[in-house]
C-alpha cells in the first residue's frame, strides 16, 4: 500500500454532478478537499461527433449501458432481475457527460407525497428549503429557459434564452394548443448564448447523449470542476474506491482505492462524502464491511440499497407527413407538458407524470426504430419506409413518478465483480401496479397529443428497458433513523462524519429528471457541513 | 473502432459471399440506393467481429441457420444441386424470392439470431460513407445545424391565461 497522504478535511468519492458541486462549494470555504474518481477526463476530441461512424460509437464505446460499453473504468451490473437497465457514465463529470441536460425542478408537492396523497413518505425538507440552492446551482452552471412557467414556483430569469423555434417545436405546439394542455419551453442545462469560460454555445448538432464536444451542455466537467480545481481541490482520477474505512469509534477516516496501475492506496480524511450515484453509492457502502459495521457502512437498519427508484419511461414516437427535422437540435430538449403532474385518483393511480418532448436522431437511429425500437422493415419496402421516417419523426418521453418500495433494491452480486475484483451491484426491481396504470394512461395521452399534432402514425412500447438514467432512493433521507439512512443534512444516522450527496438521498422520485435536484441537494448539504464542520469533523 | 482492419480477418471468403448475399436481401438495391452487400457491409461486419469477439458466435450461428434452411428449401424443391460449387453455399443458389423466404423463416424461428444479422447490417449500412453521401447526411460536428429563430413568447399566451397548475406545499 502506498504511504498515507495528508489527512484531507473532506474526501469526496465520485466526480459527477453531485461530487463536483460539493467539491466546489466546500473548497470555496477554504476546506482542503480531495476527490477520488474511478474514471478519467474525456478529451473533447474523443467524442464521436465528427466521425461518420458516430452512431456506431453510440452502440459501443459511448453506449449508455456500462455492460455494453465495457470501458476499463466501468463496473458490470447484474440486471437480470430488472425490466429497466441502469445507465451511467464513469468519468470526470460522471453521467452529466452522457445526458440530455433536461433540467426541471421538483415541485413543492413532490416533497409532501405522504401528507398530500397518503402514499410513500414526505421528505424531511421542503421545496422552499432547496429553492435558494436550485437558484445558486443554475447560476453556477448556466441554464437556458424562460421564467414564468405556471407549472412551477417562480424563479429568476434563466442564464440564457430558451432554444429557438424550429419545425419540431411548431409540430408539438400545434397539438398542445389544440388540446389546451399545459406546456412550456424546458429548462435545459445547456447554453444558447455565451456563458462561462471556454464554452461554445449550442449549434444544434443533435446527439447530446454521446457528450458535447463544444462544452455547450452544462456538464460538471466544464462547470464545477474548473472552478473547484482553481480553488485547490485535488482530483485523483482512475482511482477506484474499494471501501470506506472507519476508526475504532466507528467514524469514517478515509478510503482505500485502486490506482490506475493496479496498486492500492489510502486517502485519509476528517469527513467522507459519497457521490457515486444511486447504484454506486449503496454498492460502496455495502462493500465497506468492518467489525463495527458487519452489514455494510451506515446500514444498521438494513436499508442501504433498498427503495431503489428509476423513472419508468415509455417512448411514444410520431411519424409526420411533413419534415419535422427531428435530427436538428438537442436530442432530449424542447418542451415539457405537466398537465397531468398532480394526483387525480379518477385516472386510476396516484401521483403523475411529465410528457417530455424530444426529437429524433440520425439515419441509423431511424432504421433501428429510434426510441421505441420498432425497426424499419427489411426487404423491398426498406428504402421507402426509411425515407418516410427519416427527419419525419418526433418522440415524446413519458416519465412517471416511481414510488419507493423496499423490495426494489441494489445489493451485491455473489460472483460478479469489476476489474479490481470489487463485488458488483445486483439490481432487483419490479414495476408496480400503480406505475403500470400510470404508464398506460400517460402513453394514451402522448398518443393523443401526437394525433393532435397531426402525426400520421404513432409507435410506442409499453415500457423501454434501457432507460435507467435516474438512479434514486437507495440511501434515503429522513428524520427517523429507523426508516432512513441519512438525516435532513445528508449525514448518515450511523456515522456522523459520513455524508451522501447524490440521488441515493431521494425519499421520493417526483416525475421529472433529477439532476437539478441532486446538485441543489449537494449545495444544500455542503452549506450545512461548512457551517458545522468543526463539530462534525 | 479505428483499429486497422484487413478484410477477411474473421470471415472466410465463402462466409463473406454468403453474408453479402443475405445483406443484399435485407437492404436491397433500389430507390437510388445500393444494396447493403454491394455497399461493402460484409467487410464492415468482418471488422466488427474482429473488434468485438462477443458478436462472433451469434453471427456464425445465424449464418449456419441460413445455410441449413437454404439446404432444406432446395431439397424440398427437389433441386439436384443444393450448394454452389465455388462457395459451397445453398443460399446462393436460391432465387431472390426463395432467399427472402429463408430469411423470413429465420426471423420467425430464431428471432434473436436474425436480429443480430439485421441490426449489424443496418449499423454498417447507415454508417457507410458512400451511403451517407447519397442520403445527404454529414457528421453532427463541426458544422452542426443553423440556429432557428428565437422562441416567441407570444405562443404561450393561452398557457399563461390558464394560470398556475402546481400545488403549494
Amino acid at each position: 500500500m502506498a504511504p498515507r497522504q495528508d489527512v484531507a478535511d473532506v474526501l469526496i468519492i465520485g466526480a459527477g454532478a453531485s461530487g463536483a458541486a460539493a467539491a466546489w462549494s466546500l473548497s470555496s470555504a477554504g476546506l482542503n478537499v480531495v476527490c477520488l474518481e474511478q474514471g478519467d477526463w474525456i478529451d473533447p476530441t474523443d467524442y464521436p461527433h465528427q466521425s461518420v461512424e458516430w452512431e456506431l460509437h453510440r452502440q459501443t464505446d459511448f453506449a449508455k449501458d456500462p455492460n455494453v460499453r465495457q470501458r476499463p473504468e466501468d463496473y458490470p451490473l447484474n440486471n437480470d432481475d430488472s425490466p429497466i437497465t441502469p445507465l451511467m457514465f464513469n468519468a470526470v463529470g460522471g453521467s452529466t457527460i452522457h445526458w440530455s441536460g433536461h433540467f426541471p425542478r421538483f415541485r413543492p408537492s413532490d416533497f409532501r407525497v405522504k401528507t398530500l396523497d397518503g402514499v410513500a413518505d414526505d421528505w424531511p425538507i421542503t421545496y422552499w428549503d432547496l429553492a435558494p440552492y436550485y437558484e445558486a446551482n443554475d447560476a453556477n452552471i448556466g441554464v437556458s429557459g424562460l421564467n414564468g412557467d405556471p407549472g412551477s414556483p417562480p424563479r429568476t430569469p434563466r442564464q440564457t434564452p430558451p432554444l429557438g423555434l424550429d419545425a419540431a417545436s411548431h409540430a408539438y405546439i400545434r397539438g398542445l394548443e389544440k388540446l389546451g394542455w399545459h406546456w412550456w419551453p424546458s429548462d435545459n442545462a445547456l447554453i444558447t448564448e455565451p456563458f462561462g469560460e471556454g464554452r461554445q454555445v449550442c449549434n444544434y448538432c443533435g446527439p447530446c447523449d454521446v457528450g458535447c464536444p463544444r462544452g455547450a451542455m452544462s456538464s460538471a466537467h466544464v462547470t464545477y470542476w474548473p472552478a473547484a480545481l482553481a480553488k485547490g481541490v485535488q482530483l485523483i482520477t482512475r482511482a477506484r474506491v474499494r471501501e470506506i474505512t472507519v476508526d475504532r469509534r466507528g467514524r469514517a477516516n478515509g478510503a482505500v482505492y485502486y490506482t490506475a496501475d493496479g496498486g492500492i492506496a489510502q486517502q485519509r480524511a476528517r469527513v467522507v462524502i459519497v457521490a457515486c450515484n444511486g447504484v454506486g453509492t449503496p454498492r460502496l457502502l455495502l462493500n465497506s464491511v468492518s467489525g463495527l459495521f458487519p452489514h455494510g457502512l451506515a446500514n444498521s437498519n438494513g436499508l442501504v440499497g433498498t427503495h431503489l427508484m428509476f423513472h419508468p419511461v415509455a417512448f411514444v414516437t410520431g411519424v409526420f407527413a411533413e419534415p419535422v427535422d427531428g435530427h436538428v437540435g438537442p436530442l432530449g430538449l424542447l418542451l415539457h407538458c405537466q398537465e397531468f403532474y398532480e394526483t387525480d385518483t379518477s385516472r386510476g393511480f396516484v401521483r403523475g407524470f411529465q410528457l417530455q418532448m424530444c426529437r429524433d436522431s440520425g439515419p441509423l437511429s431511424t432504421a433501428t426504430g429510434s426510441f421505441p425500437g420498432e425497426s424499419v422493415p427489411w426487404g423491398g419496402d426498406h428504402h421507402r419506409v426509411q425515407r418516410e421516417r427519416s427527419a419525419h419523426m418526433l418522440t415524446i418521453g413519458v416519465m412517471i413518478e416511481d414510488l419507493p418500495e423496499a423490495h426494489n433494491r441494489v445489493d451485491l452480486d455473489p460472483t460478479l465483480a469489476d476489474g479490481n475484483g470489487i463485488p458488483a451491484p445486483r439490481i432487483s426491481y419490479t414495476v408496480s401496479e400503480n406505475s403500470r396504470n400510470c404508464l398506460d394512461y400517460a402513453i394514451a395521452r402522448a398518443r393523443e397529443l401526437l394525433d393532435a399534432a397531426s402525426a400520421k402514425e404513432v409507435i410506442n412500447q409499453a415500457i423501454t428497458r434501457e432507460t435507467g438514467w435516474h438512479l434514486m432512493g437507495t440511501a434515503r433521507m429522513g428524520d427517523n433513523p429507523a426508516t432512513s439512512v441519512v438525516n435532513r443534512h445528508g449525514q448518515a444516522h450511523d456515522v456522523p462524519n459520513l455524508f451522501i450527496v447524490d440521488g441515493s438521498l431521494f425519499a421520493t422520485s417526483a416525475a421529472v429528471n433529477p439532476t437539478s435536484t441532486i446538485q441543489a441537494l449537494a449545495l444544500y448539504i455542503s452549506d450545512w457541513l461548512k457551517q458545522n464542520f468543526r463539530e462534525v469533523a | 473502432m479505428s483499429e486497422p482492419h484487413e478484410n477477411g480477418a474473421i470471415l472466410t471468403a465463402e462466409q463473406l459471399a454468403l453474408l453479402e448475399a443475405i445483406q443484399n436481401r435485407l437492404i436491397p438495391a433500389g430507390d437510388g440506393m445500393p444494396g447493403a452487400g454491394d455497399a461493402g457491409c460484409a467487410n464492415t461486419l468482418d471488422r466488427y467481429l474482429s473488434e468485438r469477439p462477443a458478436l462472433r458466435r451469434p453471427l456464425f450461428a445465424a449464418l449456419y441457420a441460413v445455410e441449413a434452411a437454404a439446404h432444406a428449401a432446395s431439397a424440398a424443391a427437389g433441386d439436384a444441386a443444393t450448394a454452389d460449387e465455388s462457395t459451397h453455399s445453398a443460399f446462393l443458389l436460391l432465387s431472390n424470392a426463395a432467399r427472402d423466404d429463408v430469411l423470413r423463416g429465420l426471423e420467425k424461428t430464431l428471432p434473436e439470431l436474425f436480429e443480430v444479422l439485421l441490426h449489424q447490417t443496418y449499423t454498417a449500412y447507415y454508417t457507410n460513407p458512400a451511403v451517407l453521401l447519397i442520403l445527404g447526411w454529414n457528421p453532427p460536428q463541426p458544422e452542426g445545424y443553423p440556429t432557428p429563430p428565437p422562441f416567441d413568447e407570444a405562443l404561450l399566451a393561452n398557457v399563461k391565461q390558464r394560470g398556475k397548475v402546481w400545488r403549494d406545499a
